[in-house]
Parts: C-alpha cells; structure tokens; sequence
C-alpha cells in the first residue's frame, strides 16, 4: 500500500523515523506492520510519536466512556466521512 | 452495560443508525457524534442538556467530542493521503462484549 504524498516504508526507515516504528512494534506486538495511517506521519517523525500517544491515550486509557462506546463512536465517524450526502 | 450486539458495528460501519439495536441513551450520543461530524457548528445548548437529561455525564460528553474529533482528524488525513483500505487504522475491530483491561 502507498499514499499520494510520500511516506517512508519501514524498509527504508532510518534515524529518528525506524527508532518511533521500532517503538511501536515494540508496543504492539500482534501487529506485524505499521498502519498506513500512522506511515502518514513519518516525514515527521515527532508528529508520528505524538499522534499515537495522543490516539491511544484518548482511546485505550481509562476514562469516562467505556472502551466499546469509544470504538462505536470511532466507527460510526469513519462511516459518516466515508457517506456521500 | 447490555450485552454488545455483534450486529451494532455492521451498522454503525454502514452510519445506519436507526438500524442498531442499542440503548436508546448510546443513540442519542451517536446523534451528537453525527452532528459533530457532518456539522459541528450545529451543535446547540439543547442538544447537550438533552444528553445530560438521558443520563450522559460532562465528562463523557467531552471524550466523546474529542474521540469524534479524532477520527475526522485521521478520515481526513488518510483520504487526503489517499489510503484505499478503509482499516487503515489501527482500531481491531470490535469482537463483541466489553474488553477485558488491556
């Protein structure tokens, strides 16, 4: 899979970019690849760490709404952007 | 908590709302997401304090808000980017009932 505007595969990552994928993978470990919509992130590598911190924050950690509700809220957004009105 | 109906995510994943089975305070809130999402300038006072009145705490309110902002926010990142697989993201996808503390 590539985008429009480039990303940085993790084959050819280097530098700060391969250490935040090392993280993540390190983080994640049933997931043998980088989402694309993190790869979007990859030109800057801070933004890519902050994103997934920020994401996964708001999602996976303890909060007011339940983790199901989350996700449900999640889906029904991508379901609206993705419907032509 | 009701027990998760598989069925609510193929719904939601069509922005079939009146077809989920749900409750029906978990509907009003995904009206509020729609809103948000599709005009969020449309937001009004009544809708919140309805929310608050079927039982939604501030609180939840604003994660909710910033959870649907958060996903306009990857939409349009990955559409703008051009990603064709729409599981882009790296949200597994719900299996049913509620996750175990992870």
């Amino acid at each position: 899979m590539m985008a429009r505007i480039r990303w940085i595969p993790e084959d050819e990552a280097g530098g700060e970019i391969a250490d935040a994928y090392s993280a993540w993978k390190a983080a994640n470990p049933g997931r043998p690849k980088i989402p694309g919509i993190l790869k979007c992130f990859s030109l800057r590598p801070d933004f890519f760490r902050d994103v997934v911190g920020f994401s996964e924050r708001l999602q996976f950690s303890e909060g007011h709404l339940t983790r199901r509700q989350k996700e449900m809220i999640a889906t029904y957004v991508s379901a609206l952007n993705q419907c032509p009105y | 908590m009701q027990e998760p109906d598989p069925s609510v995510h193929d719904h939601l994943s069509r922005a079939d709302l009146d077809g989920a089975p749900f409750p029906e305070a978990e509907r009003a809130l995904l009206r509020f997401v729609e809103t948000i999402t599709r005009h969020a300038y449309r937001v009004t006072d009544e809708q919140v304090e309805s929310l608050r009145q079927v039982g939604w705490a501030d609180e939840q309110l604003a994660e909710c808000v910033y959870i649907a902002a958060l996903f306009a926010f990857f939409n349009r990142v990955a559409d703008a980017f051009g990603l064709a697989d729409p599981n882009y993201f790296a949200s597994p996808p719900p299996r049913g009932g509620e996750p175990s503390g992870e």
